[in-house]
C-alpha cells in the first residue's frame, strides 16, 4: 500500500518500495475470509509475493495469481491472511526502487519523513 | 539637483545650467479608438464578426432561456465548471450543466482560432446592462490556462486594459499615472486575450451608461459577454507546499514529540471519540480498508472491527506509545502522504487541517485525501472551530490561534529525567507546569467547504458543526470524464461533436450553418 515520496519519482517509479527486514514477527490472527477477499481487491499481488520473497516467507509460491476461486479456497485464504496480517516487520528498512533512498523500520513503524534538505 | 547623484536618473550626476518651474500638463480624456489596431496591448486580438445575426440571436436566446445566478450584482451563468467568487477559484464539488449546443458549437469554432488542439470547457455568461461593469482583473492563472476568449452581443463596450505590475517604461507615461488602453469591443465580436495580454494586463469594464468612441457618446445597451476558459486541473505543487513552515515545527511538531511520552497519563486510557467521527466508522463495511491520516494515539483504530487501518502521523513518537500490535502505523507527512492512489474505501483527516499554517497546506492535505481515495470512497474531515460552544471554556478572537497545553509537575520531573527534548519557546511555570504553545488555524463556518471544493474529482455529502468542530464528509466522484488526465493535465469535456465550423475570414460575410451536424472541411 506504501509508495515513495522522494520529490521528482514518479508514482509508478516510486512503486513497490523494497522490502528489508532484519527482525520479524508474527502473530497469529483469526482468519477473517471477508476481510481477506476484499482486502485483494486492493493489493498488488505481484507486489505482496515480492515482499513475501524479500522476507523468506513461502506461503505465496504455490500461486501465479489470485483468481475468484482461489479467494473461495480456505488453504488460500488462510495464506494470504498470514501474510498480509500477521507478518510485522519489527526492524529493517523501506527502500525507494527509483531513488534508493532508505525509510527505517524501528519498532514496527517505518519513518518516512523526508528530511528538509530533501524537500522541494 | 546640480551635480548631485539622482535616483531618477539611474545616479547619475545632473549638470544643470538652467532650471524654470513648468506646470504639469494638464490630464488628458481617456482616448478610445475604435479600432483595437490602435491598441498595443500584445496579445490582444480583436475578431469582428465571428458570430452572423441569427447565431448571436441563437446564443442569446439560448443564455435567456437558462437561470441566471443573482448572486452578484450583474447577473451570471456558469457551465463546464463553476467559478466561485468567494474562493476565486473553479469549484469542483458544485453541479454545473455542461455547455448548451449552440454555445458547444462556438466553442469548437473558438478551437479552430486558438488551434493546437485546444478546446474550451467552461463557459461564463454575463449580463451588463447599462451603468454595470466588472473591475479590473486577470482570469486566475492558477484555474485557466492561456487562452480566454470574450463573445459580445446584443451591445457594444469599452473595455478598459491596464499593465498590471511596474511599467516596464521607466517614466510615467505621458497621458496619466498609469498606462491604461480601451477598447471598443462591437458586437459579434470575439476578443481574443493570449500571452501578455492573458497574464500581465487587466481588464474592466466602467460601472457608466455610456461610452466616449472617437470623440462621439455612445449609449449603453444590455450586453451579453460569453467567455469561454479551459479549466487546469489542479495538480500537486511541489516544494511550495511540502516544506514545514517554522511556525509548525516548534509549535506543532515539537509540543506533540514533547508531550507524547505522556500522553496516554494525561488522557487516560478513556477514549474521548468526536461523535460524528465515530458515527462514519461505524457506517463502514466489514473489509473496509481506510487510512487515518494524523492517527495520533491511534483512538479510532479497533473502533469498527471490521475496518482494517492504515494509520499515518507526523510524531513518531506518539506513534511509538500508542503502538499497538494490530494497528499498522507509519510516521509521515499528511501534506505528502506515502501511500499509493486509489487504494482506500475511507479516509480520516481528523484534528489535522487546524495544525497546517498554510492555505497551500491545507489543500494538499484535502487533495491527498482525495488521491488516496477510490472512486466512491468516503472521507471524513474535521477541524477546531472558530464559533466555539457556549459551554466551552474557550474562546477564539481570530483564525491563527496559539492554544496553551500544560504538562503537569510530575510528568515534568520526569521528562527531564528521560531527557526528552523541549521546543524552544516552552515555559516553565511557578506552579512547576510546563506551559507549550500550540498553533491551530482554526475554521470559520463554511471554510472547511470552500476548502474541499478547490479539489477536484470530490464532492461534499455532508456536513455541520460537532462539539467545537466542523466536520465535512467527502467522496470521490466517479466521473469518467475526469479519470485518465494526467497530473496538471487539462480536463478535457469528453467526445467533441462531429461539427467542425470553418472560422470566418475577417470582413468576409460568413458561411452559414445550416445547423446539421456534418463535417466540414477545416
Amino acid at each position: 500500500l506504501m509508495r515513495s515520496n522522494v520529490p521528482g519519482v514518479e508514482a509508478s517509479a516510486g512503486y513497490p518500495l523494497v522490502v528489508e527486514a532484519e527482525e520479524v514477527k508474527v502473530e497469529e490472527s483469526e482468519v477473517n475470509p471477508e476481510m481477506v477477499r476484499k482486502l485483494m481487491d486492493k493489493v498488488d499481488f505481484a507486489a505482496l509475493k515480492g515482499a513475501a520473497a524479500a522476507l523468506q516467507l513461502g506461503e505465496l509460491d504455490p500461486y501465479e495469481e489470485i483468481t475468484a476461486e482461489l479467494l473461495q479456497d480456505d488453504e488460500c485464504l488462510a495464506r494470504l491472511s498470514r501474510v498480509l496480517l500477521d507478518v510485522h516487520v519489527i526492524n529493517g528498512a523501506l527502500v525507494c526502487p527509483a531513488s534508493g533512498r532508505r525509510f527505517p523500520i524501528r519498532d514496527g513503524i517505518p519513518n518516512m519523513l523526508l528530511h528538509e534538505d530533501e524537500v522541494g | 539637483l546640480d551635480g548631485a547623484p539622482c535616483e531618477a536618473l539611474g545616479g547619475a550626476r545632473p549638470h544643470i545650467r538652467h532650471a524654470e518651474l513648468v506646470q504639469p500638463p494638464p490630464r488628458a480624456e481617456p482616448v478610445c479608438t475604435s479600432s483595437h489596431a490602435d491598441v498595443p496591448v500584445p496579445g490582444l486580438s480583436l475578431l469582428e464578426s465571428f458570430v452572423s445575426a441569427e447565431e448571436e440571436a441563437a446564443l442569446a436566446a439560448c443564455v435567456d432561456a437558462q437561470a441566471w445566478d443573482e448572486t452578484l450584482t450583474r447577473r451570471v451563468q456558469h457551465y463546464g465548471f463553476p467559478f466561485n467568487y468567494r474562493t476565486l477559484a473553479v469549484d469542483f464539488t458544485a453541479p454545473c450543466p455542461p455547455l448548451p449546443a449552440p454555445c458547444a458549437r462556438a466553442a469548437a469554432a473558438l478551437a479552430h482560432v486558438a488551434g493546437g488542439g485546444w478546446e474550451a470547457n467552461q463557459m461564463t455568461a454575463n449580463e451588463y446592462l447599462p451603468g454595470q461593469g466588472i473591475s479590473a482583473h486577470v482570469d486566475s492563472l492558477r484555474c485557466f490556462d492561456e487562452d480566454v476568449f470574450i463573445l459580445s452581443l446584443l451591445g457594444e463596450v469599452v473595455m478598459t486594459f491596464a499593465e498590471v505590475g511596474p511599467p516596464r517604461a521607466a517614466l510615467p507615461a505621458a497621458d496619466g499615472e498609469e498606462m491604461r488602453r480601451h477598447v471598443l469591443l462591437p458586437r459579434r465580436s470575439l476578443l481574443w486575450l493570449r500571452g501578455e495580454a492573458r497574464t500581465s494586463w487587466s481588464h474592466a469594464i466602467s460601472s457608466r451608461k455610456s461610452d466616449k468612441v472617437d470623440g462621439r457618446i455612445v449609449p449603453r445597451r444590455r450586453r451579453v459577454s460569453l467567455t469561454f476558459r479551459r479549466v487546469l486541473r489542479p495538480g500537486p505543487t511541489p516544494g511550495v507546499a511540502w516544506r514545514t513552515p517554522e511556525v509548525e515545527r516548534e509549535h506543532v511538531h515539537a509540543v506533540y514529540d514533547s508531550i507524547a511520552p505522556h500522553w496516554n497519563h494525561t488522557r487516560g486510557r478513556r477514549k474521548v471519540w468526536w461523535h460524528k467521527v465515530k458515527q462514519f466508522l461505524d457506517s463502514l463495511p466489514v473489509g473496509t480498508l481506510l487510512a487515518d491520516v494524523g492517527s495520533g494515539d491511534g483512538k479510532y483504530f479497533g473502533i469498527n472491527p471490521g475496518v482494517a487501518a492504515v494509520g499515518l502521523d507526523r510524531s513518531l513518537p506518539l506513534l511509538r506509545v500508542s503502538k499497538e500490535p494490530s494497528h499498522e502505523t507509519l510516521c509521515g507527512d499528511a501534506v505528502h502522504v506515502p501511500l499509493r492512489s486509489g487504494a482506500f474505501d475511507a479516509v480520516l483527516l481528523v484534528a489535522v487541517l487546524h495544525h497546517l499554517s498554510t492555505l497551500d497546506r491545507r489543500a494538499a492535505a484535502v487533495r491527498e485525501v482525495a488521491r488516496l481515495l477510490r472512486p466512491g470512497g468516503r472521507a471524513m474531515l474535521q477541524a477546531w472551530a472558530l464559533e466555539q460552544d457556549e459551554g466551552s471554556k474557550r474562546r477564539f478572537d481570530g483564525q491563527d490561534q496559539f492554544v496553551a497545553w500544560r504538562l503537569q509537575r510530575q510528568y515534568v520531573e520526569q521528562q527531564a529525567q528521560q531527557r526528552v527534548p523541549q521546543p524552544h519557546h516552552a515555559v516553565l511555570e511557578e506552579s512547576g507546569d510546563m506551559r507549550y504553545e500550540r498553533y491551530c488555524h482554526v475554521f470559520q463556518e463554511g471554510e472547511l467547504e470552500d476548502l474541499v471544493s478547490t479539489v477536484a474529482h470530490v464532492r461534499v455529502v455532508e456536513g455541520g458543526y460537532d462539539k467545537g468542530n466542523w466536520y465535512v464528509v467527502l467522496e470521490k466522484l466517479e466521473d469518467e470524464r475526469l479519470q485518465g488526465a494526467g497530473e496538471g493535465m487539462p480536463v478535457t469535456m469528453g467526445e467533441r461533436e462531429s461539427v467542425v465550423l470553418r472560422p470566418p475570414r475577417r470582413g468576409a460575410p460568413r458561411d452559414e450553418a445550416d445547423g446539421t451536424e456534418r463535417e466540414r472541411e477545416s
